[in-house]
């Protein structure tokens, strides 16, 4: 610390100093023995004395020497405390320093920070370009990779291509079966993932797509409507024709999105032919029928265009709710994967909901997963 | 034979007696045994200074010595094992540390710290064949460690002076100055070409003659406590945090005591200058602002040369 400094004074005395040699005292007085040397530079004099001895050794080069180097040793050497040392030289004397300032006793601080900085930045890079490396590979491998519920739906679109092939090979009672299964795949049901990517943690996905196919699964996965009678008249036909032509709209999109073997189909039709009513519904009915072929035609329409078109992705906040768009569906934040009841705009099922949520569907183009109270809906 | 005023006995014998009870290892030292020691140091420290001490200060100068290094040491003295046992093991790393740092290799720190051993045992003997030791010096005011690397400075400063090649009386360094400073001048036309130009040279030389004389009466014109601490700092090169330690205070006022003390000696220089040898206050500033140039330009060479050697080590270091 050299506040203010007079630097023509200083670099004179510097001069001074540095030209000063070794000198033979003249100092006639007698020198200072070790004990008063080390109790003045602890500061144990009594001030008397001290001013004393103040006074030899600022003329006694000797002496003055001699204590310059005791000072600088005491400074080098550990504090000493005002009471007996002995005890406190004999054990450990823990110094309680604190432990911000223990970082910076490690010797070579610097190279060691910047070695840690050159690693922590190639690993965030590395982690980075592990992420981007993912995300082109999901569309070609999504269907064998394990993968949680909502990451799943975020990859539906990326197998477009062999989904095609498979839903036109498809018979319409597999499609209609499969409505259910891909409904519990896109919900996360037990053991099934989304959007057609039907896997288990353990098995396969063509093989739990098969496993887990189960005819009680359809009901559950319409939780608000009730079967449709066999002779129902269209209005109210036109509800579980609709919800059911969702749904295999759905199974199409998610086996097409998820079934890249024929294998597949094999099982899916196998499970589908032990299904007692779920096909024979949709199947004794010539109009479902048609709209499900024309609204497959038109999911199709759509796969196409999506498939063409960059996956865009953002986010808006509407009603008080954040949504995310992936894959051209825009998702509640709230919504954490659970059953969604599907319901076409325009629908009676529609304007029986609640004025928030259409407000919100109408707020958002495309597929709306929203969740309002205890319950998720797919708008669309 | 203590000659201690007979209005202190008392005062002396309870002193003593607290200090006995302070120890937490007496090695079976008695008051009747450490009160003589106590009472040299008494003399010594306080009475020398203040005859007519109160017993206040008498309590309190007994009530500042350390009791457990005192035991040990008198223990040592009589002559007791496990009193030097536990004297150099607790001492010897402070001994060697001191060492180390006062030689230029372990070798020789070595031998210095058994020399200093050796010289605390007292293997060395009077002409009455008696065993000399420093430890009789010791009087528990400081600290045994700083009293140690005390005599370790002491031992270590006496040696350097006995084989440094540079002992000299300083009035007649006018020409070694001159030299000194020619060789780290560029310029040396003053020392090579001095037959040609005795005029210049004679100048120069008056000079600095004028300067060294006006500087060493302003130094002397200080007080002591200003005076010792420049010349800790300047001749000694000590850090002004040593030095403040050293007189109990904080850096920063440490810091401030010097540049009270610059601007003093440029006073009485100034005025030394002008008074005593006819100087001109242009010639003063003149001659100041070339020195402190001279000075900045070595030392800017230094730290660069000295910052690049110090990164080059830590970097192949």
């Amino acid at each position: 610390m050299e506040v203010d400094f007079d630097k023509e004074i200083d670099a004179l005395l510097r001069q001074d100093g540095r030209g000063r040699t070794i000198t033979i005292s003249e100092f006639s007085a007698p020198h200072l023995d070790a004990d008063d040397l080390s109790a003045f530079a602890e500061n144990a004099l009594p001030d008397a004395a001290r001013k004393g001895y103040m006074m030899h050794l600022a003329d006694c080069d000797h002496c003055r020497s001699t204590l310059s180097v005791l000072v600088m040793l005491n400074a080098e050497a550990e504090p000493v405390s005002a009471v007996s040392s002995v005890g406190a030289i004999a054990h450990v004397v823990e110094k309680s320093v604190p432990w911000y300032k223990s970082l910076f006793a490690i010797q070579n601080l610097a190279y060691g920070m910047g070695a840690l900085l050159i690693l922590f930045t190639g690993f965030i890079g590395y982690t980075l370009l592990q992420g981007g490396g993912l995300a082109g590979e999901t569309a070609m491998s999504v269907a064998n990779k394990p993968q949680p519920a909502a990451e799943q739906r975020q990859t539906a679109s990326a197998a477009n291509a062999s989904a095609n092939i498979a839903a036109n090979s498809m018979p319409m009672a597999a499609n209609s079966n499969a409505s259910s299964l891909a409904e519990r795949t896109m919900n996360g049901e037990g053991a099934i993932g989304s959007a057609g990517n039907a896997v288990s943690p353990s098995g396969s996905p063509e093989l739990k797509l098969a496993e887990s196919f189960d005819g009680a699964e359809m009901a559950r996965s319409v939780p608000t409507m009730a079967p449709p009678p066999p002779a129902a008249a269209p209005a109210p036909v036109a509800q579980p024709k609709d919800l059911v032509a969702d749904v295999t709209a759905e199974a199409a999109k998610s086996v097409r999105d998820d079934a890249n073997t024929k294998e597949d189909l094999e099982l899916l039709s196998r499970k589908q032919a032990e299904m007692p009513s779920a096909g024979n519904v949709v199947d004794s009915q010539a109009g479902p029928n048609r709209n499900v072929q024309r609204d497959n035609r038109m999911e199709r329409g759509r796969t196409m265009a999506k498939r063409s078109a960059p996956v865009t992705s953002g986010t808006r906040s509407v009603g008080g709710k954040t949504f995310n768009r992936r894959d051209g569906v825009w998702y509640d934040a709230a919504y954490s994967g659970q059953a969604t009841t599907n319901i076409r705009r325009n629908t009676d099922a529609y304007r029986n909901l609640d004025r928030g949520l259409r407000a919100i569907a109408e707020s958002l183009d495309g597929v709306v997963v929203v969740v309002g109270g205890s319950k998720a809906y797919r708008i669309q | 034979m203590s000659t201690l005023p007979a209005k202190y006995e008392e005062v002396l014998d309870e002193a003593v007696q607290r200090l006995m009870s302070r120890a937490a290892d007496t090695r079976g030292i008695t008051a009747e045994i450490v009160r003589p020691r106590v009472a040299r140091s008494l003399e010594k420290y306080l009475l020398k200074a203040e005859p007519n001490a109160d017993r206040k200060a008498i309590r309190d100068f007994v009530e500042e010595v350390r009791a457990d290094d005192l035991c040990l040491i008198i223990a040592c003295e009589r002559g007791d094992e496990k009193a030097w046992e536990d004297l150099v093991a607790n001492f010897d790393p402070a001994v060697k540390s001191a060492a180390r740092k006062m030689t230029a290799n372990g070798e020789d720190a070595e031998d210095l710290a058994g020399s200093i051993w050796a010289e605390l045992y007292g293997l060395r003997q009077d002409a009455e064949g008696n065993k000399k030791s420093k430890l009789a010096y010791y009087s528990g005011r400081g600290s045994l460690a700083g009293w140690l690397r005390a005599v370790v400075s002491q031992l270590a400063v006496d040696e350097f002076r006995k084989q440094s090649k540079f002992v000299q009386i300083e009035e007649n360094r006018e020409f070694e100055n001159l030299a000194e400073d020619a060789s780290h001048d560029s310029n040396n036309s003053q020392v090579l070409h001095h037959e040609l130009n005795p005029e210049e040279l004679l100048t120069e030389q008056q000079t600095a003659a004028d300067v060294s004389t006006a500087l060493r009466t302003a130094i002397g014109s200080l007080e002591d406590e200003d005076r010792l601490i420049l010349k800790m700092y300047y001749f000694d090169d000590l850090k002004l945090k040593d030095i403040a330690a050293a007189f109990g205070y904080h850096e920063a006022t440490a810091s401030r005591k010097l540049v009270r003390v610059q601007s003093e000696i440029r006073k009485a220089v100034e005025k030394e200058l002008k008074k005593n040898h006819g100087w001109s206050d242009g010639e003063v500033k003149k001659y100041l602002a070339d020195a402190a140039s001279k000075l900045g330009i070595s030392l800017e060479t230094m730290v660069a040369v000295w910052t690049v050697i110090v990164m080059v080590q830590d970097f192949w270091g």
